[in-house]
C-alpha cells in the first residue's frame, strides 16, 4: 500500500482521523459547552454501579452494560468523560473495519462521516449513552459485514439495555435472521438478556422481576406537569436541523443507488427508516418517556454513514453512480429543507442540500472524483456550521445556567454557603470551572424522578434503599429527596438557585413556603432565593 | 451532455435562491409575535405605548396577548431581543421581579436564546413599564386578564 492510498483507504488516514475527533472531542470537554444532563446521568449510574455493584447492574434503568464498563473509572467525572470518547473513537474504527469488510473504494469516507458528525461529536464529550449504543451499533455493523453474524447477534442483544430504541434493529435482525433460516443468529440475538434476566433473578428472586422492574417507565408518571410544557412532536424545522446535525451530507442517502448496497447496508437503512419514523412518531404519545431531542436519532448515522461512503466511493473509481430517482428525491427533501427554513434561525438544511445538489451535478458532468470531495468538504464542515441543529450544547439547553452561576457569586460572595438547587448542571459546573468553592450544592430531586426511580427499583430486596443510599454522596450534588426538603430541614440564610420547572411545585409546595423564601436575584428562567424567618404579612 | 447534468444543476440553483430567501426573510417570528395583538385596553394600562416606541434605548416590535392572563411586551435592540411580561396577580407562579397593585411583572423569551440581557436594560425597561402600569391598573380593566377569564 502506497503513502496516498495508505492515506485515503488505509491506517494512516484513520489514525489522522481519531486524531481529529480527540481534538475535536478535547476542546469540547476543555470549554465545558457540552455539559449535559443526560450525560452526567451516565456517570451518575456508574457511580452507583460503583459503590453497589448488584443494586446498580440489576437496576434496568441504569445502563448496566455501560455502567459496568465506567464504573471503575466514575471517580473522576474527568476520567469519565475521557473514557466516553475513548469508546465513541472504537465506533469510528469499527465502522472504518465494517467498510472495509464491505468492500468500500474508499474505507474512510464512513468512517469520516461519523467522527465529524456534531451531534456524535458532542454525545461522546456530554457522556450520553446514545453515543455509546452508536459504537455498539458500528461493532454490530462491522461483524455483521464481515459474515460473523451470531456474534453480531450477540452484541447487538446486548444494545437495548443501553438504548431501549435500538430494540428496533435487533426486530429487523431477527425477521432477516427468520428470512434466511439463520437459526444461530435467531438463538444469540437474546443471548445477554437471558443471561441477564437469569443473574437478576437471583438477586430480585423474581423470575419476572425485568417485566416488573422494567428500564423505563411505561407511561409518565400521572399528572406530571413537564408534559403540558413539552409538546410531542417536534417542528419540522427542529427536525431538519437535528438531521443536517447528525451529518451533514444526511441528503445525499437520495444518490444512493439502493441496488449497490450490500445486506448489511440494505438492513442498515431499513432500521434507519423504520427507527426515525418510529423516534418522530412516538412522543407525540409520550411512550417510554422520548421526547424530542435530536440526540435520539444519533443510531441511524453509522449504516448513512456506510451507504453514503459506498456510494461516493464508487463514484471515484467510476464503479456506481447516483440512482435514477437521485434528482427528484433530492428535490423532495430541498422542498421539505425550504419549508423548514420558514421557522427556523437560519436555512441549514437547505444549504446542505444545496451541496449535495453541486456534488450531483458535477458527478453527472463527468467529474465524479469533485462530486465525491465535494461530500468530503461537506463532512469537514459539520462540527462547525451544522451543529447547532443537534440542540446539544450546554447554552442552547441551559442558557440560564451561566447567568445562575454569576447571579450566585453575588449573592453568596466569600462566606461558605449551602445551596439548594433544581439544576443538575449547576454542582458539575461548580466543580469543573472551580467557581464558588465555599459553596456546597444540594440537588433537589425532583418528584418525577423519585417516581422514576422508585417505579423501576425493587423495594422488597432494599435495591430502592441502596440506590438512594449509593446516590447520597454525589448526584448532581448532594441529593435531597422530596420529603425531606421541608422548611425545618433547611437552616435560614441558606439560598436556593432554582431553575424555572414546572415539576417544582410539587416538591416546593407555594403554600408551605411561603413567606419563608426571598428573592434575591430575579429572573425569568432562574431565580436565586433566601431562607428567611417566616415573614408576617 | 448538457441534458445529463442541467437538471442537477437548475435544482442547485434553485436551492441557491432558496437559501438567499430564507437568509434574506425577516427574522423568524416567534411564539408571542404570531399571538394576538393586545386589544386597546392593554395600551391603555401601558399609559398608551406604541410598537415602534423606545423604552430606555430598546425598541418596542409588538404588544401581544393576553394569553393565560398575560401581556406580553417584545423589544429589541441591535440583534437582541427579549419580552416583559405583565400578569395579572395569581397567572404565573413564579416569583415577580417587580409588583404593582394588581399585577405581576416578568422578563425572559431572549433571543439569540443564549444571550444574557444585562440587567441595566432590564432594571430601566421594567421600571418604567412599571411605572405605567401603576398609573392605570385602577381604571383600566383588561379583558382576558382577570381571574374568571377563559
Amino acid at each position: 500500500m502506497d503513502a496516498r492510498t495508505s492515506l485515503t483507504r488505509g491506517p494512516l488516514g484513520l489514525a489522522l482521523l481519531l486524531a481529529g475527533f480527540f481534538v475535536l472531542a478535547g476542546v469540547g470537554l476543555q470549554d465545558g459547552r457540552y455539559l449535559h444532563d443526560e450525560g452526567l446521568l451516565t456517570h451518575l449510574f456508574a457511580l452507583v454501579t460503583a459503590r453497589d455493584p448488584a443494586a446498580g447492574f440489576f437496576l434496568q434503568k441504569s445502563r448496566p452494560p455501560i455502567s459496568a464498563l465506567y464504573a471503575p473509572l466514575s471517580g473522576s467525572l474527568d476520567l469519565f468523560f475521557w473514557a466516553h470518547i475513548t469508546v465513541g473513537a472504537l465506533g469510528i474504527v469499527a465502522l472504518w473495519g465494517a467498510a472495509r469488510a464491505l468492500g468500500h473504494r474508499v474505507p474512510l469516507l464512513a468512517p469520516g462521516v461519523l467522527a465529524l458528525s456534531p451531534l456524535f461529536i458532542g454525545g461522546s464529550v456530554a457522556g450520553l449513552s446514545n453515543t455509546d449504543a452508536v459504537t455498539g451499533l458500528c461493532i454490530v455493523a462491522w461483524l455483521h459485514a464481515s459474515d460473523r453474524r451470531v456474534a453480531a447477534a450477540a452484541v447487538l442483544g446486548v444494545l437495548p439495555w443501553i438504548r431501549a430504541e435500538v430494540a428496533v434493529l435487533a426486530v429487523l435482525f431477527a425477521i432477516s435472521a427468520l428470512r434466511h433460516s439463520s437459526w444461530k443468529e435467531l438463538a444469540a440475538l437474546p443471548g445477554f438478556g437471558l443471561l441477564y434476566g437469569l443473574a437478576g433473578a437471583g438477586y430480585h428472586h423474581d423470575p419476572l422481576w425485568f417485566l416488573h422492574f422494567p428500564p423505563a417507565l411505561p407511561e409518565p408518571m400521572p399528572n406530571n406537569p413537564y408534559w403540558a410544557d413539552h409538546g410531542g412532536a417536534a417542528s419540522l424545522a427542529a427536525l431538519v436541523g437535528a438531521a443536517v446535525a447528525l451529518t451533514p451530507v444526511l441528503p445525499a442517502l437520495a444518490l444512493v443507488r439502493w441496488k449497490s448496497l450490500r445486506r448489511t447496508e440494505r438492513l442498515g437503512l431499513w432500521f434507519c427508516l423504520v427507527f426515525v419514523g418510529a423516534l418522530v412518531v412516538l412522543p407525540v404519545w409520550q411512550v417510554f418517556n422520548f421526547d424530542t431531542s435530536p440526540r435520539y436519532l444519533l443510531p441511524v448515522v453509522p449504516f448513512v454513514a456506510l451507504a453514503v461512503g459506498r456510494a461516493a466511493g464508487g463514484w471515484i473509481d467510476e464503479l456506481d453512480e447516483p440512482g435514477r430517482v437521485a434528482l427528484p428525491l433530492l428535490f423532495f427533501v430541498a422542498v421539505v429543507a425550504y419549508i423548514g427554513a420558514a421557522s427556523a434561525s437560519h436555512p441549514t438544511g437547505l444549504i446542505a442540500i444545496t451541496v449535495v445538489a453541486v456534488a450531483l451535478t458535477a458527478h453527472r458532468a463527468a467529474a465524479p472524483g469533485l462530486a465525491a470531495t465535494t461530500l468530503a468538504i461537506l463532512t469537514l464542515s459539520g462540527p462547525w456550521f451544522f451543529a447547532d441543529g443537534g440542540q446539544l450544547g450546554t447554552r442552547a439547553t441551559v442558557p440560564h445556567l451561566a447567568p445562575m452561576i454569576d447571579r450566585l457569586g453575588e449573592v453568596v460572595g466569600d462566606a461558605p454557603k449551602v445551596v439548594y438547587t433544581n439544576e443538575p448542571l449547576l454542582a458539575s459546573s461548580l466543580m469543573r470551572s472551580g467557581r464558588l468553592p465555599n459553596v456546597t450544592v444540594f440537588y433537589i430531586v425532583q418528584e418525577d424522578q423519585r417516581f422514576e426511580l422508585e417505579r423501576l427499583a425493587n423495594p422488597a430486596v432494599g435495591q430502592r434503599e441502596a440506590l438512594w443510599e449509593a446516590m447520597t454522596p454525589n448526584a448532581y450534588g448532594r441529593p435531597v429527596r422530596p420529603d425531606a426538603l421541608r422548611p425545618d430541614t433547611v437552616a435560614v440564610g441558606a439560598i436556593f438557585a432554582l431553575t424555572k420547572d414546572s415539576r417544582l411545585p410539587l416538591v416546593m409546595p407555594p403554600a408551605r413556603w411561603e413567606g419563608l423564601l426571598q428573592v434575591v436575584a430575579p429572573g425569568y428562567d432562574m431565580t436565586i432565593e433566601e431562607r428567611i424567618e417566616r415573614r408576617t404579612p | 451532455m448538457i441534458w445529463r447534468w442541467a437538471p442537477s444543476a437548475l435544482l442547485c440553483l434553485l436551492c441557491i435562491v432558496g437559501v438567499a430567501h430564507r437568509l434574506g426573510a425577516s427574522a423568524p417570528q416567534d411564539r408571542a409575535s404570531r399571538q394576538q395583538p393586545a386589544p386597546p385596553e392593554a395600551m391603555a394600562l401601558l399609559d398608551g405605548l406604541q410598537v415602534g416606541e423606545k423604552l430606555a434605548g430598546w425598541t418596542v416590535l409588538g404588544i401581544t396577548g393576553p394569553t393565560d392572563r398575560v401581556l406580553r411586551i417584545d423589544v429589541a435592540h441591535d440583534e437582541i431581543r427579549f419580552s416583559i411580561s405583565v400578569a395579572a396577580r395569581g397567572a404565573v407562579e413564579y416569583p415577580a421581579p417587580r409588583t404593582t397593585e394588581t399585577y405581576d411583572l416578568y422578563y425572559g423569551h431572549p433571543h439569540p436564546r443564549d444571550t444574557e440581557i444585562p440587567e441595566s436594560a432590564t432594571r430601566a425597561i421594567m421600571a418604567g413599564i412599571e411605572r405605567r402600569v401603576r398609573r392605570n391598573e385602577a381604571s383600566v380593566e383588561v379583558p382576558g386578564m382577570s381571574a374568571d377569564a377563559p
